[in-house]
């Protein structure tokens, strides 16, 4: 195994496991309370569908 | 299959880990060929977008980066007036003609391809900001799966235009 592979294998390795572990926590409190927020039309959507059935 | 996905977000249970399964196939087969050209090009490229990945959660999570309507409006557009210019190069191809600098390795190529990276990248923070509102406000099952296929479809984009930079890097 040359250096390219274990450099960016452990990248990637390294990405995915950080993706794994910071996705279960929420988000910052600050980035869920903020007044400039998104507002969804497909989960709303999703919302209003699940209410009907 | 995407397309089905898009308009039937009920069926993204379904829908999404067959098209997980078919992209796996073309993607594979996409990488089998960067890779005979440039031996080592496809680990550099996995790499790279799963790094970026983790650092832009990490952004997102921490309140680095604010998904504002701005921000979503000016990603909108950028990824759209991209869309734009790959059909017509794409029905220019049927013709046999292309508009050069999208393919070009020269400076105004990279820097073409530099521009998509970012922007595919940046898409991923939308993504982040969709599947956090569903979570927070109780969204269906299903929607678990659309925002998992989302994501999907922006890593995907993302991992090939990595791609192509680093093939245009390599063959100056």
């Amino acid at each position: 195994m040359g250096l390219n592979e274990l450099i960016f294998g452990g990248l990637a390795v390294l990405g995915i496991g950080v993706f794994v572990f910071v996705g279960r926590f929420r988000a910052n409190r600050t980035q869920r309370e903020r007044a400039d927020r998104l507002r969804w039309n497909a989960v709303n959507k999703g919302l209003s569908s699940q209410k009907k059935s | 299959m995407a397309m089905v996905t898009v308009f039937k977000r009920q069926w993204a249970g379904l829908t999404a880990p067959a098209y997980a399964l078919l992209q796996g196939l073309a993607l594979g087969g996409i990488s089998a060929m960067f890779e005979m050209q440039y031996p080592g090009i496809v680990i550099q490229a996995v790499g790279l977008t799963f790094g970026t990945l983790a650092l832009l959660l990490l952004a997102y999570k921490t309140w680095f980066i604010k998904p504002t309507e701005n921000f979503r409006l000016m990603i909108f557009a950028a990824t759209g007036g991209i869309a734009v210019l790959y059909l017509v190069c794409f029905v220019m191809g049927f013709f046999g003609s292309s508009i050069g600098f999208i393919h070009s390795n020269g400076l105004f190529g990279i820097g073409f391809n530099l521009f998509v990276v970012a922007i595919a990248a940046l898409n991923l923070v939308l993504d982040f900001d969709f599947i956090e509102a569903g979570a927070e406000q109780g969204a269906p099952k299903y929607m678990e799966w659309y925002g998992a296929f989302s994501l999907m479809v922006t890593l995907v984009w993302l991992y090939l235009e990595i791609l192509r930079l680093l093939a245009k890097l390599r063959s100056r």
